[in-house]
C-alpha cells in the first residue's frame, strides 16, 4: 500500500452500564472525544462508518453531531463490527475519497444473554425453538473440542479470566475492577460446560470512536499519530467451525481469524515476534485461548504454559488484553472492536494509566471475531 | 421416546423406517460434499445442484456441553410455570464425516465423553411433557 493511514484521535465512553445515557448518546460522547483528541471538527469528516447491534442505526449520530451531508455507512458484522468499520474508514482514506474519516461503534444491550433470532441468520425456526441457537453453546462446544485436541486443561480457562480481571483492576476505564482468583473462577456456576460464569463476558454498554487521516498530514493533528500498517477483514470458508452451525463439514479448514491474521502480517510486513502489545477477542476464556494460536502468537496447546509463565501479563513478552478485554469491560457488540484499537493506541502513545506496558511498545495488534464467521485484524505502529 | 401426542417440530429433517428414524440431508452433485440440513447450493464448490442424502442414525460424540440456563425465546421448551431442565448439546460425527449439532438425551457431564457412540432418537423436549419433540442423540 502506498498510502499510510494514521489514527489522530481516539475516544471512549466508559463501558459497563450507564442508565442515564442511551446507546447513541454513548456513541456521540465517544465520537466528540475522538474529534477533540484530533483537533478536527465534525464538518471536516468526509466519510463515516459505524455500527450498533441493539442501540439503533449508527447514522443516527448525525442527529447529535450535525447534518453535514457526509456519507455514513451503517455496519453490521456482529462482534466484528468495529473491525469492519475501521477497515472501511482506512479504505476511504487510501482511496482518496475522504481527507478525514471516522469509525465509531456503540451499544446498549438488555440484561441477560443475547437472544439471536434464527430468521435473522437464515436459519430454520426449529433451531431456535429446540434451544440450539446460543452463542454461549458455540463457545463451549468449540472450547471443549479444542481442549481435547490439544491437551489443555480447564485450568487454562480460569487463568485467562484471572488475568483479565487482574488487568481490569488496574484500568480506571474498566467495568469489572475487582480481581478474582482462579479458584473462585473455577468454582463459579456452570453456564455451558466447560465454560462457567466468570469465564464469559457480559453484554454491556459503551461507545468508542477513532478519527483517521493520511499519515502525511497526521503530525499537524496528533503529537503521536498511530499508523495503521494493516486493517484486514476476512469471512469464513466452507469447513471452518463457526457460530450458528447446524452441522460442520467433514474436512476442517483454517478459521477466518487465521486468514485475516496472515493477510495482516503480510500487509504490515511484520510477524508475530514483532508485536509488543496485543488485543485478542475474549468473549469467553476459551475463545481467547484458541485465538492466541490462530493469530500466530503460539502453537496450539502452548497456551497453558504461556499463561502460567506470566508471558501474557502486562510486563510479559506477549501482553494480552492489558485493559482487561471483554471479560473486564463487558461486550457492547458495536463498540468492542474499537475499544481494542483505543487501548492499543493508548499503549503505543505511553498513556495507558495504571497498566502501561514497559519498554515503549512500538507495534500493536488487535483481533476481533463476530458471527457468522467474520474476523478483523489491525496492526498499529508508532 | 416421543408419544403420538408430542408434535415433531422439524418433520422435514427426518425419515422413519423399520429400524427407526434417520436424518435427511443433501449432497452436492458436483463435488459430493454432504449437507445438513439439506441445502440448495454448495458453499464449497459453488455448484447449485444437490441430491437428497440419507445421513443415517449412528455416530460418535465429537463435542458436547450442557445448557445450564433457560434460553430466552424463541426457545419454547421451558416456561415460568413449569420450569427448566438442563439439557445436553453436542456435535455427533456421522459415517460420512459430517458433524451434526443436536440436543443430547444425557445432561450429566460425568456421563458425556468425546468419542462415545450415539444413536438418533426423537426427544420430547418441552414442558409440560408430551407437547413438542425434536431429533436428538442418545448414548448407545
Amino acid at each position: 500500500m502506498s498510502i499510510d493511514v494514521a489514527i489522530i484521535g481516539i475516544g471512549l465512553h466508559p463501558f459497563g452500564r450507564t442508565d442515564e445515557r442511551s446507546g447513541v448518546e454513548q456513541g456521540a460522547y465517544a465520537l466528540r472525544a475522538a474529534l477533540a483528541d484530533a483537533g478536527v471538527r465534525w464538518d471536516q469528516i468526509g466519510a463515516a462508518f459505524g455500527g450498533s447491534q441493539d442501540a439503533g442505526n449508527a447514522d443516527a449520530l448525525t442527529n447529535h453531531l450535525g447534518l453535514t451531508g457526509l456519507p455514513f455507512a451503517n455496519v453490521a458484522n456482529g462482534c466484528a463490527t468495529g473491525g469492519t468499520a475501521l477497515a472501511s474508514a482506512v479504505a476511504a482514506i487510501r482511496s482518496g475519497s475522504a481527507e478525514f474519516a471516522v469509525a465509531v461503534g456503540f451499544d446498549k444491550h438488555p440484561r441477560g444473554a443475547f437472544n439471536p433470532q434464527p430468521r435473522d441468520w437464515g436459519l430454520p425456526d426449529w433451531y431456535g425453538r429446540s434451544g440450539l441457537m446460543l452463542t454461549t453453546q458455540f463457545f463451549a462446544l468449540k472450547t471443549q473440542r479444542y481442549l481435547h485436541d490439544h491437551g489443555l486443561s480447564e485450568d487454562a480457562l480460569s487463568l485467562v479470566a484471572e488475568r483479565a480481571f487482574r488487568n481490569g483492576a488496574r484500568n480506571p476505564l474498566a467495568w469489572r475492577r475487582t480481581p478474582l482468583g482462579r479458584d473462585e473462577i473455577a468454582a463459579s456456576a456452570p453456564v455451558n460446560l466447560p465454560l462457567r460464569k466468570y469465564m464469559f463476558c457480559n453484554p454491556a454498554e459503551g461507545g468508542a470512536a477513532m478519527v483517521l487521516c493520511n499519515a502525511r498530514i497526521a503530525s499537524r493533528y496528533a503529537r503521536k499519530p498511530v499508523l495503521l500498517k494493516a486493517a484486514i477483514v476476512r469471512t469464513r470458508h466452507h469447513g471452518s467451525f463457526e457460530v450458528f452451525s447446524p452441522s460442520l463439514a467433514p474436512q476442517t479448514v483454517p478459521a477466518p481469524t487465521v486468514t485475516a491474521s496472515r493477510a495482516a502480517y503480510e500487509q504490515a510486513g511484520v510477524g508475530p515476534e514483532d508485536i509488543d502489545v496485543i488485543q485478542i477477542q475474549d468473549t469467553d476464556s476459551g475463545s481467547e485461548l484458541i485465538h492466541m494460536a490462530e493469530n500466530g502468537f503460539c502453537e496450539h496447546g502452548e497456551q497453558e504454559s504461556l499463561l502460567r509463565s506470566g508471558a501474557t501479563e502486562i510486563d510479559g513478552r506477549l501482553p494480552v488484553n492489558t485493559d482487561g478485554g471483554c471479560l473486564a469491560n463487558g461486550e457492547p457488540v458495536g463498540a468492542s472492536g474499537l475499544r481494542q484499537v483505543h487501548e492499543i493506541c493508548l499503549q503505543l502513545r505511553g498513556e495507558a494509566t495504571g497498566r502501561q506496558v514497559p519498554g515503549q511498545p512500538k507495534v500493536g495488534y488487535t483481533h476481533v471475531y463476530g458471527a457468522p464467521g467474520v474476523s478483523g485484524v489491525t496492526i498499529l505502529q508508532v | 421416546m416421543s408419544t403420538p401426542t408430542a408434535t415433531l417440530i422439524c418433520p422435514e429433517l427426518l425419515s422413519f423406517g423399520p429400524e427407526g428414524p434417520s436424518l435427511l440431508g443433501s449432497r452436492c452433485r458436483a463435488c459430493g460434499e454432504p449437507y445438513f440440513p439439506a441445502t440448495r447450493a454448495c458453499t464449497r464448490c459453488l455448484a447449485a445442484e444437490q441430491e437428497p442424502l440419507d445421513l443415517g442414525r449412528e455416530g460418535r460424540l465429537w463435542s458436547w456441553t450442557v445448557q445450564s440456563f433457560a434460553p430466552k425465546p424463541p426457545f419454547d421448551g421451558a416456561s415460568a410455570e413449569h420450569g427448566f431442565r438442563p439439557y445436553g448439546v453436542g456435535y455427533v460425527e456421522l459415517a460420512c464425516g459430517l458433524k451434526v449439532e443436536a440436543r443430547l438425551t444425557e445432561s450429566d457431564p460425568a456421563r458425556l465423553r468425546i468419542g462415545m457412540p450415539m444413536q438418533l432418537v426423537i426427544e420430547d423436549y418441552g414442558v409440560p411433557a408430551d407437547t413438542r419433540s425434536t431429533f436428538a442423540f442418545a448414548p448407545t
